[in-house]
């Protein structure tokens, strides 16, 4: 088992970010679902080790990161994007992953240099390896970020939307190195794109209130909206959400009326049952 | 591409026997010509040892004036790196360290006897405090989260960059103290223990709080005590005076050590 956490608990003042989290991660892809605010990212850090919980376990790869020695194993083991990574703009990105990796451990500057080209290489950023951070689109950050957390070949990635910002084309590629990387690793991947997690992802967690309201797999949380989406001519009244198609008729979410033309769920479908329309109001208000 | 160089013209260029003008123009051929490159005789390990000698030369960018003076020093190239980063190696943070205690030393000589020479002594201290709030942390650092989750130890890389700040800030301070008149050179010493205090005091705060917010606790409280005293008609830095400063760098220093693990997490050790 790569991860265990049982009744983790984390608050600020009286804001439950976290209200009492199990579960258990071993090897492949798990999808961390939720609306802004649900706990992802406390969860992301306290598995990261940068943030302690205040309450509950926390094993990673068999280390407790509440040991400062077991702390450091963990470290050494794991890579991990940030939602916000933060950068030194006058770097270059080989120098930026060079610093990292000296953070990392990494002594012998052959070495060290070998494998920050490997990541640059692996995230499609070879060619800019000598252009300042400062020069590069916010896609190019993100991968940037990406690549300096797969420094050393970690045995648990942990990645905090890593697709936002990111084209369709490389988030395909994103989806490709991520799946062969998995293959033999664990990758717990907190996004909005449903349909990452839909394509990718063995797992998928739904973190709502700092509470897990769902963990199975895609499509069983697709089979939560099994005959709670249809289409309509006129726009419905009651849906829980409800919008209109390129084609003219409208898309409705919720309990549909008797006589209902249903059409097939998609994940995000099973998400919006699940987490509720006020969740989704409140992602887009963020957004 | 029309013509191609043969098979004898490659050979001598190998060895290097035509001469610079006749290498130059197979060698722009070469650059252009995959077909005749097929005729060079490579051996493909030192190709690959050279493109790497390359590209170490070209990819690291140029390295800061202070990362070189470290390396120069005989500091190791990693552990320069991680010094350099610190802002407070920054241009901006040194000429503000510079401006004020520029304007310390101006402010102590308007009328020394009558002991204005102490305003030196009360800023003084303050620029190590400020350059360890500067040297770590969120608020400061772009990169912390990245940090924090690496296995470096994060007291280590704290004290690393909390020594370059006392290099700098008492290197400045030194530089300043001939143009400040004082009754003795000891009177003017003064600063130094209380410096080596605040910034302990700091440090040991910044084991439960931001070293942002611990510094600016540690400064403020310095300030006001130093206020007290001079309303009240203590002496402050008198030999029994900086006998307080030495146990309070001890304790401070104490409280470090016990607490050091709890500097490379948010919500500390538990």
């Amino acid at each position: 088992m790569t991860v265990n956490l049982i009744d983790v608990r984390k608050h600020y003042g009286s804001l439950h970010a976290l209200d009492g989290v199990t579960f258990e991660l071993s090897t492949g892809i798990t999808g961390l679902l939720g609306p802004n605010g649900a706990g992802k990212t406390t969860l992301l850090r306290c598995l990261a080790t940068v943030l302690a919980p205040d309450v509950g376990t926390i094993k990673v790869l068999g280390f407790d990161p509440d040991h400062p020695k077991e702390r450091t194993e963990i470290r050494r083991r794991i890579g991990y994007l940030p939602q916000e990574p933060g950068f030194y703009r006058n770097f270059t990105c080989f120098d930026f992953i060079d610093y990292l990796a000296i953070l990392k451990e990494h002594v012998d500057r052959a070495e060290r240099h070998a494998e920050v080209r490997r990541v640059l290489e692996l995230t499609g950023l070879s060619n800019k390896s000598t252009t300042k951070i400062r020069k590069l689109s916010g896609g190019m950050r993100r991968r940037l970020a990406l690549a300096q957390s797969l420094l050393g070949t970690p045995s648990f990635l942990i990645l905090d939307e890593p697709t936002a910002g990111l084209d369709p084309e490389l988030r395909f590629r994103f989806r490709e190195m991520v799946t062969e990387f998995a293959t033999d690793r664990t990758v717990l991947l907190s996004t909005h794109q449903t349909e990452d997690v839909a394509a990718i992802c063995d797992r998928v967690i739904v973190l709502d209130a700092g509470r897990v309201r769902f963990d199975g797999t895609p499509a069983g949380l697709i089979e939560i909206a099994e005959g709670k989406v249809w289409a309509a001519s006129e726009r419905p009244v009651g849906a829980r959400i409800t919008w209109r198609l390129a084609t003219g008729e409208y898309r409705a979410v919720g309990e549909p009326p008797e006589g209902a033309r249903l059409i097939e769920p998609t994940i995000e479908d099973g998400y919006l049952m699940l987490v509720g329309a006020a969740a989704l109001e409140k992602d887009t208000e963020a957004a | 591409m029309s013509w191609h160089v043969d098979q004898s013209a490659v050979r001598r260029y190998q060895t290097g026997a035509p001469g610079r003008v006749s290498a130059a123009s197979v060698e722009a051929h070469l650059t252009g010509c995959e077909q005749c490159r097929g005729l060079l005789a490579v051996d493909r390990e030192w190709l690959e040892w050279s493109w790497t000698g390359v590209a170490d030369r070209i990819e690291p960018g140029s390295r800061s004036l202070a990362e070189r003076a470290l390396s120069g020093i005989g500091v190791p190239d990693q552990v320069a790196r991680i010094v350099a980063v610190s802002p407070v190696l920054r241009l901006s943070f040194l000429l503000a360290v510079a401006l004020v205690i520029g304007f310390a030393a101006v402010a102590s000589t308007s009328n020394p006897t009558a002991g204005t020479y102490k305003v030196f002594l009360v800023v003084a201290p303050l620029l190590p405090v400020a350059g360890v709030a500067f040297a770590y942390g969120r608020l400061v650092d772009p990169a912390h989260e990245l940090t924090m989750a690496a296995p470096i130890d994060s007291l280590r890389l704290l004290m690393l960059r909390t020594a370059t700040v006392l290099t700098v800030s008492i290197g400045v301070g030194l530089l300043a103290w001939p143009f400040v008149p004082a009754p003795s050179t000891l009177g003017l010493s003064a600063w130094l223990l209380p410096a080596l205090a605040l910034t302990l005091m700091t440090l040991a705060l910044a084991s439960r709080l931001e070293v942002w917010l611990a510094g600016a606790m540690i400064g403020s409280g310095w300030v006001m005590a130093m206020l007290f005293a001079l309303v009240e008609g203590y002496e402050t830095f008198d030999l029994r005076a900086q006998l307080v400063y030495a146990a309070l760098a001890a304790g401070a220093a104490a409280a470090v050590i016990v607490r050091r693990h709890s500097y490379d997490r948010e919500g500390g050790h538990r």
